[in-house]
């Protein structure tokens, strides 16, 4: 069956979260979510764009390390922020998908990318499941 | 989304013109785009970011390849770019300052 973006608010109303595959095709809809999502926080453009980096690196990270099944993007409504956590399945233990041609050359990942955007962020890996977290906050 | 590409040559450089987000998904066809020019025999790249209203690292990795690419031929790649998306990722990664960079086509092919 074709597996498809959705995406709801939370019945606490104070996060919003959309799911996709673990598909390249999706990220420019996790982008466009989370930017319009933060334009009706009131974020500052400048912080918009950071955060769709942010969450387009975070999943494209995903689905580079072979993650299958899909990938959760939630954005908690927090006072002068929106804290960010990407959760995805395991990746497939001897694949991963290679990564861009010439990434090796490129002077830091993608996690350090988000952490040079939003110095909070983290990695955990558990259970099944991975979760990048971070704050977007002025 | 795919990307819009084209070619140009102006002033002894081939031009690629690049339209829309350059991502995981997309970034395969800059890729290609740019192998296209090189077997043409191009070694003097200018890629014009102008109408990229996103890149992420897939993006970056593929046009730090093609520079290193066209240096081992002999050649030069050099972008263009205006303030936005593409300034940032290339500002926070410092890959501003490994390309050749110019807020124009014209500046870059030495047109103007």
């Amino acid at each position: 069956m074709e597996q498809r973006a959705t995406d709801r608010i939370d019945a606490a109303g104070s996060t919003v979260s959309i799911t996709i595959p673990a598909d390249p095709a999706y990220v420019g809809t996790v982008r466009y979510f989370a930017a319009t999502v933060a334009r009706h926080a009131g974020l500052e453009e400048e912080l918009t764009d950071h955060l769709r980096l942010a969450v387009s690196e975070a999943c494209a990270e995903a689905m580079e390390a072979g993650v299958t099944g899909s990938i959760r993007v939630a954005l908690s409504l927090e006072p002068g922020g929106i804290g960010v956590e990407v959760t995805s399945g395991s990746a497939r233990p001897e694949s991963g998908a290679p990564g861009p041609e010439g990434s090796e050359l490129v002077p830091m990942d993608r996690l350090q990318l988000i952490r040079a955007l939003f110095p909070d962020a983290e990695s955990d890996q558990g259970r099944g499941t991975k979760v990048v977290r971070f704050t977007a906050r002025p | 989304m795919d990307l819009v590409l084209g070619s140009r040559s102006e002033n002894g450089w081939a031009v690629l013109e690049v339209q829309g987000e350059v991502d995981l998904y997309t970034s395969s066809q800059l890729r290609d785009a740019i192998l296209r020019l090189a077997e043409e025999g191009e070694n003097r790249i200018v890629i014009d970011l102008n109408n990229v209203s996103f890149m992420d690292s897939s993006g970056l990795g593929v046009l730090v390849a093609g520079l290193k690419r066209a240096r081992e031929r002999g050649g030069e790649l050099a972008l263009v770019f205006g303030e936005g998306s593409v300034q940032k990722v290339l500002g926070i990664t410092g890959l501003d300052k490994v390309f050749p960079t110019h807020g124009s086509v014209g500046g870059a092919t030495g047109r103007t």
